[in-house]
C-alpha cells in the first residue's frame, strides 16, 4: 500500500511537474521564435446587447513592430479627455463607427487617421471634435446598434463609417439583422462572443495578467477564435445550401453583400433623419505589398440613389506603395503613414462637400 | 482533402475508431480500407474514383492469368459486377444534379442533368476492353504458356501505360509536335490537344500496378486472388496520391492476414513520424514564401526579362526550394508512413537523409527511394543494367534518369532534370568516384558532401523553373552577380529561422546512425523535443492549408 501511494505520488508529481513545465516551455518556444501579438481586446457587454469598450482602461498594445498605449475614458471612447454628450457651441462634431481600424490599433492615439483627419480639419478653420464609437471587431450591424443607442446622443454633424471588407462576414455572422423581403429586420437581440468569458478573466488579477502578458494565452485565444469563426462559416454555408438560398460560393458572397447595402442603408437614412451627413471611409484590402483592392459592395448607388458619400484611398496609397501602409508584423493594421494620408484624404473630402455644414 | 487539414483530422479519427471495433476481422478491415479510400480520393472527384477501379480490375485479371493462365466464372463476374457498379456511381451519375436536404427531408433531381453524356462511351470502352482480354484468353488457349504470359504482361503494360500517357502527356507530346513542325517546317498545324485534368495520384498507382504484373510475370510473387485485396493494394489512401510506390511483395501479405496489435511502441511511432511529417510540412510551407519570391515572378515570362542583380538572392532561393521539396515531400512520406503503421501496416522508407549524400548514386538510394528502386528494378534492369557493356550502361543509366525525369511531369524542364542526373551518374561512373568509405578521409568526405548537395540543389532549380529562360537567367546571376541585398539577407534569416531545428536534427540522425532516435533519449529530452515539434507545427502553420508538392506530379 506505501509502495501504491509513493508510486501514486511520484506519478502525480510528475504529470503536474510535466504541465506546469509544458506551460512554461511553450510561452518560452512562443517568445524566442514566433512572439504573438499582444492585442489585448478589453470589452464588455452593453445595455443594448452588444460589446463595448470598457471605460476608464489603460493597457498596452505590443507586437514585435510597435508598443502602443491604449486608453479608454470613462464611456469607452479611445480618448484622453472626457467627451460630453452635450455638443459644445461652435464645435461641429464627427461620430466615428469601426472596428480596429476605427479604433486606431497598432499607432499611437495622435498617430490615428481620426486624429490627424481632426488635426486637418482644424488646420482649414473648421473647429471640430472627433467622437470615435469604434470598437475592435465591430461589425456594420453593431456600429448601427451603437450609432442608434449612443451616437446620435453627441449630436453629430457628421457619421464617419470606417468600412472594411471582414465587415461582409462579420454582418451575417453576427445574426443581429436579417433581409426579410429585402427590408432589413433586427434579428437576435445580442451578439456578445466570448464577453461572458473575457469578465471572467477579468475578475480576477492573476487570469488578467495572463491575458495580457502571456504569449500563449494570446495564441490560444486567437487560434480558437478563428476556428470557431470559421466553423459558424461552414455551418452557415451548409445551412444556406439546405434552404436552397445560395448553392454556391457566388451567392453566399451576394447575400452576404445585400445584407451591408442594407445596414449602410439604414445608416444613411437615420443619419438624415437626425440631420446628420453620412460618410464612408472604405479600408482598401491589401492583396500584395503594393497592391491594394476596395471589397466596397456599393459603388454603383455610392452618390446617387441613397445619398452616400463614399471615398478611399487606394489611388493615395498607389502613390505610396514603397513604403509600409499595413503593419508587417502585427495584425496588419495602418501604420502611421497610412494614417496621416487616409486622415488627409477624408479632411479634404469633407471640406470640399462641405460635410459639416448639412 | 489533405494530411494537414482538420477535414482530414475528423476523417481519419472517425474511421479509424471504426477500423479499431473490427479488429479482430481483417476481411472487414480491409473493406473498410477500401471504402474509406475511394471516400478520400472521391473527396477531390469521384469521376476518376472509376479510373482507379478500372485499373484495379484490369490488372488484377491479368495477373491471374499470367500466373495461373486461368480465370475462373467467379472472378469473371466479380470483376464485371465491380465494374459496373463503379461505372454507375462514379461515372454514369453526375452528382451534382442531385440536391438532398434532412431536415425537412427532400430530394430534389434535375433530370436533364443527372445522367453524363460520357457515361455511355466509357462503358463501351470498358466493355470493349474486358471482351477483348476474354477473347483472347480463347484464342490463345493454343498457346505456348510463356507466349501467353508475355502478351498478358504486354497488355497488362501498354494499358497502364496509355492511361498515364493520355492523362498525363498527350497534350505535351501534341504541343510539342506542333512547335517542332513549326521549327523545323516553319508550318503550324492546328493545334489538337484535349482540356484533360490530370488525376491526382495517376503517376503512383499506375507504377504500382505495373509493378505487380510484372512481378508475377517474373515470378517473384503469386498473384492476388482477392479483387478486394488487389483494389486495396492500388488505392490505399496514405499512399494514394504521393506515395511510396510500394511494392506488393511487401503490402498485399499484410493486407491478407490480422494486423498486429497496436502495441505502446509502435503508437508512440506512429505518432512522431505523423508529428515530424507535419513539422516538415510547416517548415517547407514557410521556406515557400522565400522560394515564389524568388521563383514567382519569372514563372510567367514578361518581356524583356534580365538577368537579376543579386545573384545571392537567388542561390538562397535555389537552396530554400531545395530543403522545400524535402520537407514537402518526405513529410508526406512520414506521415503516410505514420497513417499505414497506426493502422497495422508497414510501408516502405521512402527517404533515408538524401542531402547527406557523398555522390549522386548515393543521393539515388537515398531519395524517393520507392521511385528510384522502381526505376531500376523495372526499367534500368529491363534495358540491360550492369549485364551489359560499359558504353550500353552510360546509355541505361542516362534513359533511366531521363524517363524518371518526365515522369515526374509533363515538361520539358523536368526531362531536363532528368538528363542532368542522367549525366551526373554516367560522369561519375565514368571517372569511377564511388561511395566507398574506405575512399575517403573525413574532410574528403565532407567536400564530396557538400558538392553532391550543390549539384542536386542546381537540379532543384531546373525542377522548379517553369521554363528554359529562368534556368538560363538564374544560372548567369549566381556565377555572374554573386552579390547580396537587403531581401537576400532577410530571405537567408527566414531560411535560418525555420530550417535550424531540422538541420540540426538530422545532423543527429545521421551521427546515430538512427532515423527514430528519440525514443531512446532519456524522458525530459523527448518532452523538449515532442514540445518543439507541436509547437512548431501550431505556431508556424499558415492561415491557409498549401498543397503537398507531389500530388501535382
Amino acid at each position: 500500500m506505501k509502495k501504491f501511494k509513493d508510486i501514486l505520488k511520484s506519478r502525480i508529481t510528475r504529470v503536474i511537474f510535466c504541465t506546469v513545465y509544458i506551460l512554461a516551455a511553450a510561452e518560452l518556444f512562443l517568445r524566442i521564435f514566433n512572439p504573438i501579438p499582444m492585442l489585448p481586446r478589453y470589452v464588455e457587454p452593453k445595455y443594448y446587447g452588444i460589446r463595448g469598450n470598457i471605460g476608464s482602461r489603460q493597457y498596452w498594445h505590443i507586437t514585435p513592430e510597435v508598443k502602443v498605449h491604449m486608453r479608454t475614458n470613462s464611456a469607452g471612447i479611445r480618448a484622453d479627455y472626457e467627451i460630453p454628450y452635450k455638443k459644445p457651441a461652435g464645435v461641429k462634431r464627427i461620430v466615428v463607427l469601426g472596428d480596429s481600424f476605427g479604433m486606431g490599433y497598432e499607432v499611437n492615439l495622435e498617430d490615428t487617421f481620426t486624429t490627424r483627419m481632426s488635426e486637418n480639419l482644424n488646420n482649414a478653420g473648421i473647429k471640430c471634435e472627433v467622437v470615435n464609437l469604434s470598437s475592435s471587431g465591430f461589425s456594420n450591424a453593431e456600429e448601427l446598434i451603437v450609432l442608434q443607442n449612443e451616437g446620435f446622443k453627441y449630436e453629430p454633424d457628421l457619421v464617419l463609417l470606417a468600412w472594411h471588407a471582414s465587415d461582409l462576414d462579420e454582418n451575417i455572422r453576427t445574426n443581429l439583422f436579417k433581409l426579410e423581403d429585402g427590408r432589413l429586420k433586427r434579428n437576435a437581440e445580442t451578439y456578445l462572443p466570448g464577453a461572458r468569458i473575457q469578465e471572467f478573466m477579468f475578475r480576477y488579477p492573476v487570469l488578467r495578467f495572463i491575458t495580457d502578458k502571456s504569449h500563449l494565452f494570446n495564441f490560444l485565444r486567437d487560434n480558437t477564435g478563428m476556428k470557431i469563426k470559421s466553423l459558424l462559416d461552414m455551418i452557415r454555408k451548409v445551412e444556406s445550401e439546405k434552404n436552397k438560398t445560395s448553392n454556391n460560393v457566388k451567392d453566399v458572397e451576394v447575400k452576404n453583400m445585400n445584407l451591408t447595402v442594407a445596414i449602410l442603408k439604414e445608416i444613411a437614412v437615420q443619419c438624415k433623419m437626425n440631420n446628420c451627413s453620412f460618410l464612408t471611409f472604405d479600408i482598401p484590402v491589401r492583396r500584395t505589398k503594393t497592391e491594394f483592392v476596395s471589397k466596397f459592395p456599393m459603388d454603383k448607388y455610392v452618390g446617387e440613389t441613397y445619398g452616400f458619400n463614399y471615398i478611399n484611398p487606394i489611388n493615395l496609397f498607389n502613390q505610396h506603395n514603397k513604403e509600409l501602409l499595413y503593419r508587417e508584423q502585427g495584425h496588419g493594421h495602418f501604420t502611421p503613414l497610412a494614417c496621416s494620408l487616409s486622415g488627409k484624404i477624408i479632411s479634404d473630402y469633407i471640406v470640399n462637400n462641405k460635410l459639416l455644414f448639412y | 482533402m489533405i494530411f494537414n487539414t482538420i477535414s482530414f483530422a475528423v476523417f481519419f479519427i472517425l474511421f479509424f475508431a471504426i477500423y479499431r471495433l473490427a479488429k479482430k476481422q481483417y476481411r472487414v478491415q480491409n473493406f473498410l480500407l477500401l471504402a474509406a479510400s475511394y471516400f478520400f480520393y472521391g473527396m477531390w472527384d469521384t469521376r476518376f474514383l472509376f479510373l482507379i477501379i478500372l485499373s484495379s480490375n484490369i490488372d488484377y485479371i491479368l495477373g491471374i492469368l499470367i500466373n495461373k493462365n486461368r480465370l475462373t466464372l467467379q472472378q469473371r463476374i466479380k470483376t464485371a459486377l465491380f465494374l459496373l457498379i463503379a461505372w454507375v456511381f462514379f461515372v454514369l451519375i453526375q452528382y451534382r444534379a442531385i440536391s438532398l436536404s434532412f431536415s425537412p427531408f427532400s430530394l430534389e433531381v434535375d433530370k436533364e442533368n443527372i445522367i453524363n453524356p460520357l457515361g455511355l462511351k466509357v462503358l463501351l470502352f470498358t466493355a470493349i476492353g474486358l471482351l477483348t482480354i476474354n477473347l483472347l484468353y480463347v484464342i490463345t488457349e493454343s498457346w505456348t504458356e510463356k507466349a501467353r504470359k508475355r502478351l498478358y504482361i504486354i497488355i497488362s503494360v501498354v494499358f497502364s501505360l496509355s492511361m498515364l500517357g493520355f492523362f498525363k502527356y498527350f497534350n505535351f507530346f501534341m504541343e510539342s509536335f506542333t512547335g517542332m513542325m513549326k521549327l523545323v517546317f516553319n508550318y503550324t498545324p492546328d493545334p489538337w490537344t484535349l482540356k484533360i485534368i490530370l488525376p491526382v495520384g495517376i503517376s503512383f498507382y499506375i507504377f504500382k500496378s505495373i509493378s505487380y504484373t510484372v512481378d508475377i510475370y517474373r515470378g517473384e510473387i503469386e498473384s492476388c486472388e482477392n479483387l478486394a485485396d488487389y483494389a486495396l493494394y492500388l488505392a490505399f489512401f496514405p499512399q494514394l496520391l504521393a506515395g511510396p510506390i510500394e511494392r506488393a511483395k511487401n503490402i498485399i501479405p499484410q493486407m491478407q492476414k490480422m494486423r498486429p496489435a497496436l502495441t505502446k511502441d509502435s503508437l508512440y511511432d506512429a505518432l512522431w513520424l505523423i508529428s515530424w511529417g507535419l513539422y516538415k510540412k510547416v517548415v517547407a510551407d514557410n521556406l515557400a514564401v522565400v522560394v515564389n519570391n524568388v521563383f514567382g515572378p519569372y514563372d510567367i515570362l514578361q518581356t524583356p526579362v534580365t538577368v537579376p542583380e543579386d545573384g545571392l538572392r537567388i542561390l538562397i532561393g535555389i537552396y530554400a526550394y531545395t530543403i522545400q521539396i524535402y520537407c514537402d515531400f518526405s513529410g508526406y512520406t512520414d506521415i503516410a508512413r505514420g497513417l499505414g503503421k497506426l493502422m497495422g501496416f508497414e510501408t516502405m522508407l521512402n527517404f533515408n537523409l538524401p542531402y547527406v549524400s557523398k555522390t549522386p548514386q548515393e543521393f539515388w538510394r537515398r531519395w524517393h527511394i520507392s521511385l528510384s528502386t522502381w526505376l531500376r528494378d523495372y526499367l534500368y534492369i529491363s534495358l540491360g543494367g550492369n549485364r551489359c557493356s560499359e558504353r550500353r550502361i552510360y546509355i541505361n543509366l542516362f534513359l533511366t534518369m531521363l524517363l524518371g525525369g518526365l515522369w515526374h511531369g509533363a515538361s520539358w524542364t523536368f526531362v531536363l532534370w532528368g538528363a542532368y542526373h542522367g549525366l551526373l551518374l554516367v560522369i561519375y561512373r565514368a571517372f569511377n568516384i564511388r561511395n566507398d568509405k574506405k575512399q575517403y578521409s573525413w574532410l574528403n568526405g565532407a567536400l564530396h558532401g557538400v558538392l553532391t548537395f550543390n549539384l542536386v540543389a542546381y537540379g532543384w532549380l531546373m525542377f522548379r523553373a517553369k521554363n528554359m529562360t529562368t534556368i538560363g537567367l538564374f544560372t548567369l546571376s549566381v556565377f555572374t552577380n554573386p552579390s547580396g541585398s537587403p531581401e537576400a539577407w532577410s530571405h537567408l534569416a527566414t531560411v535560418c529561422r525555420f530550417t535550424w531545428f531540422l538541420v540540426l536534427f538530422q545532423v543527429v540522425q545521421y551521427y546515430l546512425k538512427d532515423l527514430e532516435p528519440v525514443k531512446k533519449w532519456h524522458w525530459f529530452i523527448q518532452l523538449n523535443v515532442w514540445l518543439f515539434i507541436i509547437m512548431s507545427i501550431l505556431s508556424f502553420s499558415g492561415s491557409t492549408v498549401q498543397e503537398f508538392i507531389y500530388f501535382a506530379f
